[in-house]
């Protein structure tokens, strides 16, 4: 049976970091958001976002669509199927390191 | 986990917590009832608590045009995942205006509780069950709103009372039902605005300066509607009649439609100047924790007035003198002019002690109509100057 450390080092990096699990936990409570309603419910910086947006959808867990509203750009994220499958198993193994750690009994002094 | 949670949460209730027109629709169904219990009291007609469900109704159609597009601009846009009926019936409004409407309706002649009170019930309970945790204040028009369903079960109709005309008794306690009913939609609505902007705005970093500049400019937009009010309320004292006074609700509710056309017109032709690539500016908001409690306080007072309709409003004349002095102070010197919010008011206690309380409500409605024509005229003069200056500024920086 692994240990907790070894689920805690399994988990997902691109996901675990707390700036995208903040944007994907928020992309997957809606079918798509914008870039400005992501920049407000993260309080993330424009330029932080973006990089953050970008790895995201290099690693094919956030598709990101461009549209125009008359002469204003907009910019909306949609959460992948893949990226709802990661965000999944993330919680999942966060689910056994708390459940490892709760397993975890205290050695008896002798 | 509690920011994560508070992200989701957010998020799955955008639309829900955008808070401020259910507030106006609150706010407006509370002015509408104590108004229509005040200006009939010594009018010798019996009030009709359905005109302040219209004043609801119209209140709620402004708050939409008012807001939908500054929340838009301000928090930014998602598009929700699934609806459904149990998603419908947990709108904050839902409840109220369908049961407004079986109110309507059923015109309140049989011994049956009024359903918009049953509805507020009905919804906040939903609410309450659904998202107890982070919107406890859903107990404020649950518990409204079964006081609501008590108070009118209670009353017995008049055996005697014409089918098209109010029934006095039962229409005195559905005013005093729609104003507890008002007063707590408004207060669950502004609180959910708070958790909504709490959630989604970063803490301001800018002066006091440039933030007085953007409520100047979010309030210099109520200028058209305070000057009609006035108007209105003016009218009404000139014709001193007392059919007149007791249709004062209605003819405000249909200047505000009236109004609310005609800025959706000449938003239409802006528009359509701008076609095909043009949209309207961008217009932030500058609603924050002190206006919302300055509105409260208003609304409360008008509420411990409406209950005891026998006296002159002397107590939402005072709320609105110290509403109208904590704004003047927290933007010292900016608006000073709201200095005349209190006076308006002071003069007006002094007029109210003589007159009957349909008058002396009139004419507080007006003195305070009218101060705020003048504070909301000058917010808008002083916000283009401010804005001027800035202007300046940055091309003598380049």
């Amino acid at each position: 049976m692994p240990t907790p450390f070894e689920h805690l080092q399994s988990l997902d990096r691109l996901v675990h970091e707390p700036a995208r699990l903040a944007i994907l936990v928020a992309l997957s409570a809606c079918d798509k958001a914008d870039f400005l309603f992501l920049l407000n419910i993260t309080g993330l910086t424009k330029g932080n976002l973006s990089s953050h947006l970008s790895k995201l959808a290099d690693a094919g867990l956030v598709a990101i669509e461009k549209t125009y509203e008359g002469k204003t750009p907009i910019t909306y994220a949609k959460l992948t199927l893949e990226g709802k499958e990661a965000l999944k198993a993330y919680w999942k193994r966060v689910d056994k390191v708390r459940q490892g750690i709760r397993q975890l009994k205290p050695l008896r002094s002798t | 986990m509690n920011d994560v949670e508070r992200i989701a949460f957010v998020t799955r209730r955008f639309d829900e917590l955008k808070g401020l027109q259910t507030a106006l629709a609150g706010a407006g169904l509370l002015f509408g009832a104590v108004a229509g219990g005040f200006l009939s009291a010594s009018s010798g007609y019996a009030a009709d608590p359905f005109q302040s469900v219209m004043f609801g109704a119209i209140a709620f159609g402004y708050g939409h045009q008012l807001f939908w597009r500054r929340y838009r601009d301000t928090f930014g846009r998602i598009q929700p995942g699934r609806f459904d009926v149990a998603r419908l019936v947990a709108m904050p409004t839902f409840g109220l205006i369908v049961g407004a409407v079986i109110d309507m309706a059923s015109g309140g002649h049989r011994q049956w509780p009024s359903y918009a009170a049953v509805g507020v019930a009905v919804s906040s309970a939903a609410i309450l069950i659904r998202d107890g945790r982070w919107r406890p204040h859903y107990m404020i028009p649950l518990a409204a709103g079964l006081l609501g369903v008590a108070v009118t079960a209670a009353v017995p109709p008049l055996a005697f009372a014409l089918p098209h005309a109010p029934d006095p008794r039962r229409a005195a306690v559905y005013l005093f039902a729609y104003m507890m009913l008002g007063l707590s939609v408004m207060a669950a609505g502004l609180l959910d605005h708070l958790l909504l902007a709490r959630t989604l705005t970063p803490r301001q970093q800018g002066d006091s300066r440039a933030s007085a500049t953007a409520r100047m400019r979010a309030a210099s937009r109520h200028t058209p509607w305070a000057a009609l009010s006035a108007l209105v309320a003016l009218v009404t004292l000139a014709a001193r009649s007392p059919y007149m006074t007791v249709m004062m609700p209605l003819a405000v509710a249909s200047s505000f439609f009236c109004l609310t056309i005609a800025q959706a017109c000449v938003n239409t032709v802006r528009l359509a100047r701008r076609f095909p690539h043009g949209t309207l500016p961008h217009e932030p908001f500058a609603f924050d924790v002190h206006t919302a409690a300055a509105v409260f306080l208003v609304a409360v007072g008008a509420l411990i007035d409406g209950v005891r309709l026998d006296a002159a409003p002397m107590v939402s004349a005072v709320a609105i003198a110290l509403a109208s002095g904590a704004t003047a102070l927290r933007d010292w010197p900016v608006r000073r002019h709201y200095l005349a919010g209190v006076a308006a008011a002071l003069v007006a206690i002094a007029i109210m002690r003589r007159p009957s309380s349909a008058d002396a409500f009139t004419t507080l409605f007006f003195a305070a109509a009218a101060a705020l024509t003048f504070e909301t005229y000058r917010d808008g003069r002083l916000a283009r100057a401010a804005v001027a200056t800035t202007e300046c500024t940055d091309a003598d920086a380049i």
